[in-house]
């Protein structure tokens, strides 16, 4: 397939940057990349992108309120017996009040 | 817990609306724990509910209801050649800053912005996107090269702008 004919499209290119292709999907696309400029040059900008998006992602720190408020809840279980779903259900619903609670306390103490 | 944060702080844009979101995505948790249907699909699971919540806040937010611009028949050019001679040269990403590429990340549509989030920062495959947004891997894998071909073209705005709209040479 030359690049004048080339019908590749956007989206095998980027599923192929992401790993997600099958074998034999990507190795049809791997041979193709090695003949066409385009695609070959789409490819690796489309890394770089990746690349770059990851790189450029802020990273915010989780503000103590809420890891105090997560950590107070009960923990997710590994798994429920059924008997303890009900059990759990009246937990969550005090754990929402108290985060919520805790929530408005917190940013009450902010504003001041 | 901090990359739930920080999905929640990049798609909110708000501090106290994340805290806020990540909050009641693990209550949520708690109440459904018997809907996960393995412990495998735990973070998926806790993404999906995050999601879910943050939709239904902005529903809530807004008079109208939300117009999904690039789902539906309507497709553009999806070919290859055509992307590229609107794209910003691979070169030329690296010169950006990551003020630049968060500026143009924060102009995609939220569908967009969304399913390149969950991708590149989160590291989820396709099928766990589409378990998280409910949506066919399909559509997955199409959103996700919309997502960065619209990101491409706006980079490319934004490194040069009198570039913006032309088309550029392929070189062999």
């Amino acid at each position: 397939m030359s690049m004048m004919y080339c019908t590749t499209t956007i989206v095998e290119l980027s599923a192929y940057t992401d790993g997600e292709l099958t074998a034999e999907e990507e190795s049809v696309l791997r041979r193709h990349i090695e003949e066409c400029p385009v695609c070959r040059q789409m490819t690796g900008t489309l890394a770089a992108l990746k690349e770059t998006v990851t790189r450029s992602a802020e990273l915010y720190p989780v503000p103590r309120t809420l890891r105090v408020a997560v950590q107070s809840r009960p923990q997710l279980p590994r798994r429920p017996p059924s008997s303890w779903r009900s059990f759990l259900r009246r937990g969550a619903e005090i754990a929402r009040h108290l985060l919520s609670s805790l929530s408005r306390w917190n940013r009450r103490l902010s504003v001041l | 817990m901090a990359s739930l944060y920080n999905t929640a702080r990049r798609i909110t844009g708000d501090p106290h609306e994340a805290e806020d979101l990540v909050q009641d995505t693990y209550v949520r948790a708690l109440q459904a724990y018997a809907q996960l249907q393995s412990p495998a699909h735990c973070r998926a699971w806790l993404y999906q509910i995050l999601r879910n919540l943050f939709i239904d806040a902005r529903r809530r937010k807004r008079a109208t209801p939300e117009l999904v611009v690039f789902d539906g028949a309507r497709e553009l050019d999806q070919h290859v050649v055509t992307v590229w001679s609107a794209s910003v040269e691979e070169g030329a990403l690296h010169r950006l800053s990551h003020e630049d590429v968060r500026h143009a990340l924060a102009a995609l549509p939220e569908d967009l912005r969304m399913v390149l989030m969950l991708c590149d920062l989160e590291g989820f495959t396709y099928h766990e996107i589409a378990d998280i947004l409910g949506r066919p891997v399909g559509t997955v894998r199409s959103r996700l090269a919309r997502a960065r071909r619209a990101l491409l073209i706006k980079l490319r705005a934004q490194f040069n702008p009198s570039a913006s709209g032309k088309e550029r040479a392929p070189c062999r």
